[in-house]
């Protein structure tokens, strides 16, 4: 065993071989550590390092903190240490840190630990301070933040070293919900151990140099220590700086990386519904076979075999399309980042051609605020010499060609040639970075040498474009490609087979140069290098967190250009590589990049499926023999299999209504797209787009088309049936055909207008984007007569060239203005001239909105105002929004603390923080909303719990004051805002839950797969005497309830009798941790009164459960405890099994539980011996009473220990 | 004592293979509230009931 030295971090500093004293010397024998923590412990999110009083004293056990984490980070975790010695930090100094914002602000006031994390220069590990404030250590030691932190680290796959005092005071909640520890301990200091509770295993115990062993339970691992002899042996970060930056390179700021939380925006399903998913999509696809296959043996029309052979080809294509999306999203690689390893070279290309100036100068100016060191390049093939002059002014490097030779591709391979970076970042000119995006992407190549390229999502900033369909009163974003760069893409690179998309990509120098650059042949550079790099047997990657925003194509017609240039591209490549036969790609790459090629086949598809309904009216020629219950009871599972399963595996970010709609606005354009791989001549999308109010008619004149021939075509059908011009060979509209087509016309006609009201949508007459910022300002104001005044407003949105505030006072148009704006970026001052103003509601008292031109905006000034609505701006707006839908996904869950009802306010208010000597400072806060007891602010500091406040918003009689009983943090790249809860009056402030939006991760978590197999609790026939039923439910929760009982009943009509039993079995989570069980057995008597068209049912039990303190159970209908519990239930079934009706309520009376449900279905159509096909609704309702803190899943909290 | 309520509404496909036999899809919205919480978002179920006794 070799044993490795640890030298004391002074030693450290300077590695020229100074003795180490062994009394500092914390660890030698590191490989049983080492072995724990890449062994056993390789899975735990946190360690607590238990540092007694006698260790603290001489210094070692700081040391020995260090070491371990150093120890962890050369195990291969991502280590950050983090110290709770709270009443007197000194870990920071023994690493040379400062004391800042640290672990109490990620714990009081919701700061997130990559903020507060930072990088501990030299060393392999993060570091997160105490924080600066002295709260009480009690206070942090039992919030109920740490659940969430804890989260976060085990999603970060990262390991959190808490470095705790044993005698800060009563760390055992935290102890147990951490879960194992190591006791740092000197002589002395046998009361280590015992501040842990029995909940908190010890893995082992460490101790200084010249301290006695002493026996430890068999539990925990001793590592005995011997003085350092070898040196520590250099590391990457040990080599020399490197040379001095070149033009255009930005140093970074060691200090700065602080990283916000993830937005990660894969979804993470729980292994049930992946499972779920995966059934379906099996059912589906074994179901779709047989019925295409049906399709083709059974209902040809031998009439009419021009028109139905392309149908059942287009529903054949269908089927394919489903197994080629199921490989690909059958499984999603979510990737954990990685620490970017120091000292690449990077150089950043931004490649332009004709977008504005101010388009570039904002990627550039993102670009350079990247803070992984890297070298900018703006790469102009517009040859423009103001671009030139931009680049020159920002100091980034300009490169420019002779000519202009295959486009996009042609001018990035010649960046290559006159750059030597190891990495490429690519940014198309639109796409403004994070200054995160080199730390986030860079780590992946470190893992693997065979790595070409990581792509990460391409995510836009411009909201209002053609491909976005934003619900505000539902605060839910969607855009047309998020099933690509959220399930797609992450799927694809479960086998290797993610494509570069033309932006936001880093890619391998080698990798490039081995294949000879960036693909030339085709439009589509993107897809086809990716191809050759795989196909050369280079892998890719994807990450799916948004690390730039872009310009989406922000009218109709952009968006037909943009998508027919993919869509001739696609065919280009085709073509050239046909994936199914190119040397090098696996067989999961071939059918990946088929699929990928061949997507815009779906256009000819969906123009069959949009002919059919036209071509049966018009011309009395159907594509089948007969639209029949033989075809619909096939064809109607068919296609609710098919919706359902691609609602499934897109896990929650699909929306089949709006998706249909822009399958709608594509199909022609995809057509023409299709037609090109024919006809070999280049295509044009002849529109001349007249500025961005201009939507030519060509843009949707095949939607237009479509609805006047669909409205044509009914009533050419009703004409021609009645005066017999056509024979249907059917009874017009009393006739399934009739109808089933009418509805299929119907709905593509309320597609296709659904497009063209899309498309001639007016989009904002402004030439650039405003961002949607709203914090309070001060403003200066020289109206055009009389003397200048101060006004107090809120910004509404804002970019370099202006700005909309709202204010209870009037400005006039044409007023000067002089306005501090509180940027991320530094405060800033700025002149301009209100050039419009209305009055408005405001939700408290009226308000006038003004919009701001700003006048001769320094460029420094401008950069900064860039800077602050890309990197916070965006990123904050975005957390407001939910990105999942329908019906895998839960969007948001509010809390609300103070039960009763609030008044949105949104308005400026002056906050005075009263200090703990007594004086008072002021605050410009935003006012978010007030109730009867409580309000909530906004501002740029966090407020410690408890403080007493006061709050006026000027020129309103709103005021109020109380004391800040929670401060949330809201993070982007770039800043932090603090949302403060105040109550009212003087009662005893009371730790309650902040009202928050939960993260879209934790919000995907509770999606809601539920496969009930359950209830006899209508049986639709009069006769039986034996009921037994079943079944089993699985919730987003994870919650698990599997039911069974049975009953025998007499059966004769009236009056009866009988008794049942009914047993269930639930597991449900209680908190974060942990997971509870009950199981419970309730034998019933049942009296019936039995008719020939229904029943009435009355059930008595008294049910026995054995398993968890809980009060009541949801999910389980009758209840979570002992006692007695009584049901009522009525079913109808009539006369002629064409409608049945269900009820049922029960009332567990000892746990005060109640479930209702009602439920209707109607046959719609039959298929003998009372088979069929029904349509139907139900009401549920349940619920109960909890005493004490009741939970989210209605149970008394355990607590471990 | 805090009350807790839950409601959940959705609209049923039905596939009946006999009287007893039948397969139900849901799909519609849940809301779901307990002292501090109150959310609605849709869901999705199948069921399926089994009657033996009647064969």
């Amino acid at each position: 065993m070799s044993a490795r030295a640890f030298p004391a971090v002074k030693v450290f500093r300077a590695p020229d071989g100074e003795d180490l004293s062994p009394s500092r010397t914390p660890l030698s024998q590191v490989d049983e550590l080492r072995a724990l923590l890449a062994g056993r412990g390789a899975a735990w999110p946190a360690l607590l390092l238990v540092a007694g009083r006698h260790a603290r004293a001489s210094g070692w056990a700081a040391d020995a903190a260090a070491e371990v984490a150093e120890i962890a980070a050369e195990a291969g975790r991502t280590a950050v240490l983090a110290d709770l010695e709270l009443r007197r930090p000194t870990l920071h100094q023994t690493l040379g840190m400062e004391n800042e914002e640290g672990i109490t602000d990620v714990v009081l006031f919701g700061v997130s630990v990559g903020r507060a994390t930072r990088p501990v220069p030299g060393r392999a590990f993060s570091f997160v301070s105490a924080g600066v404030g002295a709260p009480d250590a009690t206070d942090v030691l039992e919030h109920a933040q740490w659940g969430l932190v804890l989260r976060e680290a085990a999603r970060a796959q990262s390991l959190l070293l808490l470095y705790v005092p044993s005698d800060l005071g009563d760390i055992s909640e935290l102890a147990a919900r951490v879960g194992h520890a190591l006791v740092l301990a000197a002589p002395g200091d046998e009361e280590a151990r015992s501040a842990l509770p029995s909940a908190c295993e010890v893995a082992a115990t460490l101790r200084p140099p010249h301290a006695p062993v002493l026996a430890e339970t068999a539990a925990s691992a001793e590592v005995s220590v011997a003085p350092a002899r070898e040196p520590r042996p250099a590391r990457p970060a040990d080599a020399p700086v490197p040379a001095a930056p070149a033009e255009g390179v930005v140093a970074s700021d060691p200090a700065l990386p602080r990283i916000p939380t993830n937005r990660y925006s894969v979804p993470r399903l729980p292994r049930g519904q992946e499972l779920l998913l995966r059934v379906v999509a099996v059912v589906t696809l074994l179901y779709g076979t047989y019925y295409v296959a049906w399709r083709w043996t059974s209902t040809l029309n031998p009439d009419a075999l021009w028109f139905s052979i392309p149908l059942a080809l287009a529903e054949t294509w269908g089927l394919l399309t489903a197994f080629i999306m199921v490989h690909s999203v059958w499984r999603m690689n979510h990737r954990a980042a990685r620490q970017a390893p120091p000292g690449l070279g990077v150089d950043v290309f931004i490649t332009t051609y004709d977008e504005p100036l101010e388009v570039i100068r904002r990627t550039t100016v993102g670009a350079r605020a990247i803070r992984y060191p890297h070298r900018t390049w703006v790469l102009d093939d517009g040859k423009r010499d103001e671009v030139r002059a931009m680049a020159e002014q920002l100091g980034v490097g300009y490169l420019r060609r002779e000519g202009g030779e295959h486009a996009k591709a042609g001018n990035l391979n010649h960046a290559l040639t006159r750059t030597d970076g190891e990495f490429v970042l690519q940014l198309d000119a639109d796409h403004v970075p994070l200054p995160h995006i080199l730390d986030r992407l860079l780590g992946f190549f470190a893992d693997d040498p065979r790595l070409a390229f990581v792509q990460s999502p391409q995510d836009f900033y411009n909201t209002d474009a053609f491909t976005y369909d934003v619900n505000e009163a539902w605060r839910r974003i969607w855009e047309e490609q998020r099933l690509f760069f959220s399930v797609i893409q992450p799927g694809k690179d479960s086998a290797n087979c993610a494509f570069f998309c033309g932006s936001c990509a880093v890619f391998r120098r080698a990798a490039l140069e081995e294949v000879g650059g960036f693909s030339t042949g085709t439009v589509t550079e993107d897809i086809e290098t990716s191809l050759r790099l795989h196909a050369s047997g280079w892998r890719s990657a994807y990450y799916g967190e948004s690390l730039a925003y872009g310009l989406a194509a922000g009218s109709a017609t952009a968006f037909h250009v943009q998508h027919l240039r993919w869509g001739q591209g696609a065919m280009q490549v085709l073509r050239r590589h046909n994936p199914l036969t190119q040397d090098g790609l696996t067989l999961s790459q071939r059918i990946s990049y088929f699929g990928s090629l061949t997507a815009y086949v779906g256009g000819v598809q969906k123009l069959v499926f949009y002919s059919a309904p036209l071509v049966f009216f018009l011309t009395g020629v159907l594509p089948i023999r007969a639209i029949d219950r033989e075809f619909l009871i096939r064809f109607l599972p068919f296609l609710l299999l098919s919706f359902i399963t691609s609602d499934l595996v897109a896990r929650g970010t699909a929306n089949t209504w709006v998706s249909e709609r822009y399958h709608m606005a594509k199909f022609w354009t995809y057509t023409r797209a299709v037609a090109s791989f024919f006809w070999r001549r280049p295509l044009r999308f002849k529109v001349t787009p007249k500025g961005p109010n201009h939507v030519p008619f060509q843009t949707y004149a095949p939607h237009v088309l479509l609805m006047s021939l669909t409205a044509l075509s009914v009533v050419w059908a009703t004409l021609a049936h009645r005066f017999g011009w056509i024979d249907y060979g059917v009874d017009g509209w009393g006739s399934a055909a009739f109808r089933a087509n009418a509805l299929w016309a119907g709905l593509n006609f309320a597609l296709a207008a659904a497009v063209v009201r899309l498309s001639l949508r007016v989009r904002q007459q402004r030439g650039d984007h405003r961002f949607r910022d709203h914090f309070p300002i001060t403003l200066r104001v020289q109206p055009r007569a009389g003397a200048p005044r101060s006004v107090v407003g809120l910004a509404e949105d804002l970019n370099p060239a202006g700005m909309a505030f709202q204010s209870r006072e009037r400005v006039e148009p044409g007023s000067r203005l002089r306005i501090t704006l509180p940027l991320t970026t530094g405060s800033v001052q700025v002149r301009g001239r209100v050039v419009r103003q209305q009055e408005v509601d405001g939700a408290a008292a009226p308000m006038y909105r003004a919009g701001v031109q700003f006048l001769n905006v320094p460029l420094a000034v401008r950069d900064a105002i860039e800077l602050h609505c890309i990197q916070h701006a965006v990123p904050l707006e975005r957390a407001q929004y939910s990105e999942t839908f329908q019906l895998l996904s839960r969007g948001d869950w509010t809390r609300n603390a103070r039960r009763e009802r609030r008044r949105e306010v949104r308005l400026p208010a002056h906050v005075w923080l009263r200090r703990s000597e007594g004086r008072s400072v002021r605050r410009m806060a935003l006012l978010a909303d007030v109730s009867r007891s409580g309000a909530r602010l906004v501002l740029d500091e966090p407020v410690a719990p408890g403080t007493r406040m006061r709050f006026r918003v000027p020129g309103t009689d709103i005021r109020g004051a109380g004391r800040a009983v929670f401060s949330h943090a809201t993070e982007t790249p770039i800043g932090v805002r603090f949302a403060i809860g105040l109550q009212r009056g003087s009662r005893n402030t009371q730790e309650r839950a902040p009202e928050k939006k939960m993260p879209i991760a934790h919000a995907v978590k509770k999606t809601i797969p539920a496969l009930l197999l359950s209830l006899g609790l209508a049986a639709p026939a009069a006769a039986q005497t034996v009921v037994v039923y079943g079944g089993t439910e699985i919730d987003t929760e994870e919650l698990m309830l599997l039911m069974a009982g049975a009953s025998v009943l007499t059966s004769n009509q009236g009056l009866g009798f009988g008794v049942g039993v009914l047993g269930y079995h639930l597991t449900f989570p209680v908190d974060d941790d942990n997971t509870e069980t009950v199981n419970a057995i309730q034998p019933q008597v049942h009296v019936r009164y039995l008719m020939p068209t229904g029943s009435v049912q009355a059930n008595i039990g008294y049910q026995f459960v054995e398993g968890a303190d809980v009060v009541v159970g949801v999910g389980a209908p009758t209840g979570a405890e002992d006692g007695l519990v009584t049901a009522l239930q009525g079913n109808y079934w009539g006369t002629t099994n064409r409608f049945n009706a269900e009820g049922i309520a029960s009332y567990n009376w000892d746990a005060g539980y109640y479930w209702v449900r009602g439920r209707g279905i109607q046959r719609i159509a039959g298929m003998g011996a009372n088979g069929g096909i029904g349509l139907g609704a139900e009401v549920v309702a349940q619920g109960g009473t909890v005493d004490g803190e009741g939970g989210w899943r209605r149970t008394r909290p355990s607590r471990a220990g | 004592m805090e009350a807790y309520q839950a409601f959940q509404g959705g609209v049923i496909g039905e596939l009946a293979f006999s009287p007893a036999f039948r397969l139900l899809g849901v799909v519609g919205a849940k809301s779901d509230n307990n002292e501090f919480t109150a959310s609605v978002f849709p869901y999705f179920k199948l069921e399926f009931v089994a009657v033996p006794g009647i064969f």
